[in-house]
C-alpha cells in the first residue's frame, strides 16, 4: 500500500582491505502501490545492497529514498525484510517469532498471540506454534519468517532471494502461499531474485541490475493466476530471452532475434 | 550393553587400574621423604591412617581439642577440620566466580555496545588473556594481603578476564542476520541486546564459563597454595614441607570431589537456558535449509 | 560492483587496538606518578622498564638473592626452555595418542578415562607431589607442564581426527591412495588447524603454570624471581619478572600463530 520512490542512489562501501567499491552507482526507480517488483542480476550486480538501502539497514552514501513522499530513516516494521539466511530466532520458539515484532512495538501479549497464532494458521502452521525452530525443516522455517513479516502488517515487502536454499517443490509451494497474501494484504514488493523463472512467474515488472545500475525495466503484462501454460506463451518467451541474455547465458537462447 | 554403559565400565575398570599401579609403585618405591612417610603411600595406609591425621588441623572448638595442644586425634576432629577447610576454600572460590562472571560480562557487554570501544579494548584484552595469570599471585597478595579479600579476588580476577573476552567474542559473533532481523521489526537497541544478543551468545560463552570454573579452582588453590592460613590447599602445601604424601593425596581427592560437583551444578543449571539448542552444534553456518 | 580505489596494504593489527593499548599504559603511568597509587603498590612503568633493562643480562641485585650471574635472561631461559621441551614432548604424546584413540576403539577405551579425567581436574593440585617426587629440581617442573600440555593436546587431536569429514579418506581410496598416505596426506593435514589450536592453547597456559611451579619451588627460573622479590617486598623487580615473562608469551604466542596459520594457510580464514 505505498509508492515507494528511489532518486539518484548511490552506495560506496569500504572492503576490510581497505579498497573502495561502488555497489549501486546511481539508480532512480519509481515503485508503484502493490506492484510486485522483481530485481534481477548476476552476482555482485548491487541488487543485495539496493535492496538493504531501501530496508534501511545501510546508510546511502547519496542520493533519496522515500515511500509515498516521507524519506526513510532507518529499518522500520513497515518495510519488512525476509532474509536469504535462516533469520528465525532459534531461541525462541515459532509463536514468539512470528509475535516478536508486536511484542517490540508494545501489543499486549494476548493480543499479539492471537494475532501470531492467526498469520501461523495463513501459513499452513497452525500445529507447531509451540516448536522449537531446530525442530523445524528449512521449507517450515520460511514460512514462520513470512509469517513473522506479515505479522507486522508492512506496507513494502522487501524479499532477498529468500527461497533460493530450498528445495523445488517447496519453492513452488511458497510462491503459491507468497502470491496469495500478497493478493491479501497488498503490500508493494521488492523480490530479488537471480532466478528467471520465479521472477517471470511472481513479477508484474522485471528491473535488470548490472554492474550497480539499472540495465532494463520491463513490465511483465502475463495475466495471473501464471501457469505452465502462460508461461509457454511467446510473449512470455521472449522476456525470458532477453533476460537470459542479460544474465550472460545467450549461449540457451535458440536464435539471435530477441536483443536485450 | 549400550555404549554409553560399555564407557563407564571401562572407566571404572581404568581407574581402578590406576588405584592398582598405584600400589604397584608403592611397593616398588619405598623410598620415603622424611622418617615413616613413604612417597608413594600404598592403599592400606590412606585408607587406615590418613584421614584420622587430618585432625591435626583442627585449630580447636566445638569441644574438640587442638591436636597441637595436645588433644588426641579423633575422627570428630579430622570431619571438623575437614569441613571447616573446605568451607573455607568453597566460599572462596564460589565468591570469586560470582564476582568475576558478573563484573566480566557487564564490562564485556557494555564494551560491545560500540564498534569504537570494541576495537580499543581487543588488543589489550587479547594481551591480557595470555597473561601468565598464576604468576600474579603474589601482586594481589602485596596488594590485600593473604586473607580472605586477597584470594577471592585473584580469583575474581582471573575469571573477569575469561569472561570479558568470551563476551566481546560472542556479541560479536552473533550473526548479522539475527540482529537485522530485529531491527527491520523495530526492536530498540536495549530490546535487541535483551531479547537476541543475550541467548544469541550463551553457545559460545558456554565454553567460556567452563573454561574459568576450571580457571577459578586453579586460581583458589594456587592462592591457597602460596601462604593461606586455612582452606584445603594450604593443608596440602603445609603436608607437603613435612613430606606427608598420604595427607596430600586425600586432600586432593577432596578436591577434585568438589571440583566435580562444580561442573554437575553448571550442567543442571544450563541445561534449561539451552532446551533450544540443535543437538549437534550451536549456531552459525545454517542457511535455511536442512 | 566497480572498484574506485585500490586499498592500503592490509593491516595485520587494528590501530585502534594499538591507541588502546597506548591508553591503559598510559592510565597506568599517571596513577603511579602522581601517587594515586602508592608506588610500592604500583611502581611507575618507566621504573618498570628501568629494572628490566639494568638486570637483564646480568644482575649482582639478583645474584644476591642465589639466583645466578646472568640475571633476567638467564632465569627466562630456564623457564622457556622447561616450557619448550614439555611442548614437545607433550605433543608427541598427546597427538599420536590422540589420532590413534580417534581409529581405535581399544586405544580409545584406556586413554580417554586417563587423559579426560587428568583433564578435568585443575592440574595444579599435582604440583607439590612433583615437588615431594622429584625435589625443587627442574624435572618437577617439565613433569607438571607435560601432564597438562598433554591432556589438552590430546583432546583437540582427538577431536580433530575424529570431526574430519570421512568424505576425504573415502574420496582418498577411490583415488587408490593406501591406508599409509591417508594417515599422512590427508587426517594429519587436515586435522592440523585444530590441532595447531590446541597447541597454542596449551601453550597459554603454560607459561602461567611454569611461573607458578618455579615460584612453589624451583632451582632458577622467573617465578623464582617472583618469589623471592616478592618476599623482599621489592615491586618494582617483580613487575619486572611478570612483564618479561608476558612479552615472551606474548611473543610466543604471535610466532606460533604466524607459523601456524602459514601452514595451515589452506584453510579459509575465520570471519573477522
Amino acid at each position: 500500500m505505498a509508492e515507494v520512490q528511489l532518486q539518484n542512489v548511490r552506495q560506496v562501501f569500504r572492503r576490510s582491505g581497505g579498497a573502495l567499491v561502488e555497489a549501486v552507482a546511481d539508480v532512480s526507480l519509481s515503485i508503484r502501490d502493490h506492484e510486485f517488483v522483481c530485481l534481477i542480476g548476476p552476482s555482485g550486480c548491487g541488487k543485495t545492497t539496493l535492496l538493504q538501502l531501501v530496508a534501511g539497514l545501510l546508510p546511502v552514501t547519496s542520493g533519496d529514498i522515500a515511500v509515498d513522499g516521507v524519506a526513510i530513516a532507518g529499518p522500520s516494521p513497515e518495510r519488512g525484510l525476509v532474509f536469504q539466511r535462516d533469520s528465525v530466532f532459534p531461541w525462541m520458539r515459532a509463536i514468539d517469532n512470528v509475535s516478536y515484532g508486536l511484542k517490540c512495538r508494545g501489543v499486549d501479549k494476548a493480543k499479539r498471540l492471537d494475532i501470531a497464532r492467526a498469520y501461523l494458521r495463513q501459513v499452513g502452521l497452525a500445529d507447531v506454534e509451540r516448536s522449537w525452530p531446530r525442530e523445524l525443516s528449512g521449507g517450515m522455517l520460511k514460512r514462520v519468517a513470512v509469517a513473522t513479516v506479515f505479522a507486522n502488517s508492512p506496507r513494502v515487502l522487501l524479499m532477498d532471494e529468500p527461497f533460493g536454499a530450498l528445495d523445488y517443490v517447496t519453492k513452488l509451494q511458497l510462491h503459491q502461499l507468497l502470491l496469495t497474501l500478497w493478493g491479501q494484504y497488498r503490500p508493494t514488493v521488492l523480490f530479488v531474485t537471480h532466478d528467471v523463472d520465479e521472477a517471470m512467474l511472481l513479477a508484474d515488472r522485471i528491473i535488470v541490475m548490472k554492474g550497480g545500475r539499472v540495465a532494463d525495466d520491463r513490465q511483465i503484462t502475463l495475466a495471473r493466476p501464471r501457469t505452465v501454460e502462460s508461461l509457454a506463451l511467446s510473449e512470455a518467451i521472449v522476456h525470458k530471452e532477453v533476460l537470459l541474455r542479460h544474465l550472460g547465458l545467450g549461449a540457451l537462447v535458440q536464435d539471435g532475434t530477441a536483443q536485450p | 550393553m549400550s555404549r554409553a554403559a560399555i564407557q563407564r565400565l571401562a572407566g571404572a575398570a581404568v581407574l581402578l587400574a590406576l588405584a592398582g599401579l598405584w600400589q604397584l609403585a608403592s611397593i616398588l618405591f619405598p623410598y620415603e621423604s622424611a622418617p615413616g612417610e613413604p612417597m608413594v603411600p600404598g592403599w592400606q595406609i590412606i585408607v587406615t591412617h590418613t584421614f584420622l591425621e587430618l585432625a591435626d588441623y583442627w585449630p580447636g572448638g566445638f569441644g574438640v581439642n587442638a591436636v597441637a595442644q595436645g588433644g588426641a586425634r579423633t575422627y570428630a576432629g579430622a570431619a571438623l577440620a575437614v569441613l571447616s577447610n573446605s568451607w573455607d576454600t568453597s566460599l572462596r572460590l564460589y565468591a570469586g566466580l560470582a564476582l568475576g562472571a558478573a563484573v566480566g560480562l557487564s564490562a564485556g557487554l557494555a564494551v560491545s555496545w560500540s564498534k569504537w570501544s570494541r576495537r580499543l579494548v581487543a588488543l589489550p584484552a587479547q594481551i591480557l588473556r595470555t597473561f601468565p595469570m598464576m604468576a600474579l599471585i603474589p601482586m594481589f597478595q602485596l596488594w590485600f594481603g593473604a586473607t580472605f579479600l586477597g584470594m577471592t579476588l585473584f580469583v575474581a580476577f582471573a575469571v573477569g578476564v575469561i569472561f570479558f573476552t568470551g563476551t566481546v567474542n560472542a556479541v560479536g559473533n552473533v550473526a548479522d542476520v539475527y540482529v537485522d532481523c530485529a531491527r527491520t521489526q523495530g526492536a530498540s537497541r536495549f530490546q535487541i541486546y535483551r531479547s537476541i544478543i543475550l541467548p544469541a551468545m550463551f553457545p559460545e560463552l558456554r565454553s567460556s564459563i567452563l573454561l574459568s570454573l576450571g580457571m577459578a579452582w586453579t586460581a583458589v588453590i594456587a592462592a591457597e597454595f602460596l601462604g593461606a592460613q586455612t582452606g584445603l590447599g594450604q593443608i596440602i602445601v603445609f603436608s607437603q614441607y613435612f613430606g606427608y604424601v598420604d595427607r596430600m593425596f586425600v586432600v586432593a581427592l577432596f578436591l577434585l570431589l568438589y571440583a566435580a560437583i562444580t561442573y554437575a551444578l553448571f550442567e543442571r543449571l544450563s541445561r534449561r537456558l539451552t532446551e533450544w539448542m540443535p543437538r549437534d552444534h550451536g549456531l552459525g553456518g545454517r542457511d535455511g535449509a536442512r | 560492483m566497480a572498484r574506485i580505489s585500490s586499498g592500503a596494504s592490509r593491516l595485520q593489527v587494528d590501530p585502534l587496538g594499538i591507541v588502546g593499548l597506548v591508553a591503559l599504559i598510559a592510565l597506568w603511568w599517571a596513577l603511579s606518578r602522581f601517587h594515586i597509587v602508592s608506588q610500592l603498590s604500583l611502581p611507575t612503568p618507566d621504573g618498570v622498564a628501568a629494572a628490566i633493562a639494568q638486570n637483564f643480562f646480568s644482575s649482582s641485585y639478583l645474584a644476591g638473592y642465589h639466583l645466578g650471574e646472568g640475571g633476567l635472561a638467564a632465569n627466562l631461559a630456564y623457564t622457556i626452555v622447561n616450557v619448550v621441551v614439555a611442548l614437545i614432548v607433550a605433543c608427541v604424546v598427546g597427538v599420536t595418542l590422540g589420532f590413534v584413540s580417534a581409529r581405535n576403539d581399544l586405544v580409545r577405551v584406556l586413554a580417554d578415562p586417563l587423559m579426560l579425567t587428568a583433564g578435568t581436574i585443575p592440574i595444579l593440585v599435582t604440583a607439590p607431589f612433583f615437588l615431594v617426587w622429584f625435589g625443587v629440581s627442574r624435572s618437577a617442573q617439565i613433569a607438571l607442564l607435560i601432564l597438562y600440555d598433554a591432556t589438552i593436546v590430546y583432546l583437540f587431536a582427538q577431536r580433530a581426527a575424529t570431526n574430519l569429514d570421512p568424505t576425504y579418506a573415502a574420496a582418498g581410496r577411490t583415488l587408490g591412495a593406501g591406508e599409509g598416505r591417508i594417515v599422512v596426506d590427508i587426517l594429519l593435514r587436515g586435522a592440523l588447524p585444530e590441532v595447531f589450536g590446541g597447541i597454542r592453547i596449551a601453550l597459554a597456559g603454560a607459561w602461567g603454570l611454569e611461573a607458578f611451579s618455579e615460584l612453589l619451588g624451583a632451582p632458577k627460573g622467573i617465578g623464582r624471581i617472583i618469589q623471592a622479590m616478592s618476599a623482599d617486598m621489592d615491586t618494582q623487580m617483580v613487575f619486572a619478572a611478570i612483564v618479561a615473562l608476558a612479552v615472551v608469551a606474548v611473543a610466543f604466542d604471535v610466532a606460533t600463530g604466524a607459523v601456524f596459520g602459514f601452514a595451515t594457510r589452506w584453510k579459509r580464514a575465520a570471519r573477522l
